[in-house]
């Protein structure tokens, strides 16, 4: 089965959510700072519940938040 | 640095320098009084615990003075304790078995105490390496 791993755009969504800082997303999500940092450079692959939480405050659907990609 | 990952790393290390330096006084200790006292014995392994409950004490009261407002745990804290935890748990398991199901048929006494405290210190070091590695090089459930 070939190798997949998951990628993000929150990077990007934070930039046109008026460069929210990770800090503040990471507040609205209820993780903290470092947590949201891990999961934008793919260090940390966030529960189910933690990623529709991400997909909620900026007004997403999970798959624009979220890819997995080959 | 999360307060954390910074406690991993002083209790990694403290470990490591403080075991090691009591495991290296037990055998200079053994060429010296090939039979010491007990008092010398219980006096050594109490001062080596107790700096290392020192260590742990002054780091935790450090922290949280410092990281005041970075203490909650969230999913990853709790996904790396997890994680430590487990694969610590297998590693003191592993060597207790060795230290009380296997050392007492051939040594005796305070081997059987060292050995213990030597599986108890390798667990713990395991444990606080694999939370360091899962603060630095990520991990995905």
């Amino acid at each position: 089965m070939p190798e997949r791993h998951l990628t993000n755009a929150i990077r990007a969504l934070r930039f046109h959510a008026g460069e929210m800082t990770q800090s503040d997303l990471g507040q609205r999500v209820g993780v903290t700072r470092q947590t949201i940092a891990a999961i934008e450079a793919g260090k940390y692959s966030p529960t189910l519940e933690c990623a529709f939480r991400i997909a909620e405050v900026f007004g997403k659907p999970l798959d624009q938040v979220f890819r997995w990609e080959r | 640095m999360l307060p954390r990952e910074r406690f991993a790393w002083v209790w990694m290390t403290a470990l490591v320098v403080v075991l090691g330096l009591y495991f290296a006084g037990v055998t200079s200790m053994h060429y010296v009084h090939p039979d010491p006292s007990f008092l010398a014995r219980i006096g050594m392994l109490a001062a080596a615990l107790g700096t290392l409950a020192v260590i742990a004490i002054v780091t935790w009261l450090y922290g949280r003075w410092r990281d005041r407002d970075e203490l909650a745990e969230d999913e990853r804290d709790r996904f790396i304790e997890w994680r430590s935890s487990r694969i610590g748990y297998y590693v003191l398991l592993a060597g207790l078995i060795y230290a009380g199901m296997v050392i007492p048929f051939t040594q005796q006494g305070w081997d059987v105490v060292h050995a213990a405290l030597f599986f108890i210190a390798v667990a713990e070091i395991v444990r606080s390496g694999i939370i360091v590695l899962g603060y630095r090089r990520g991990w995905h459930a």
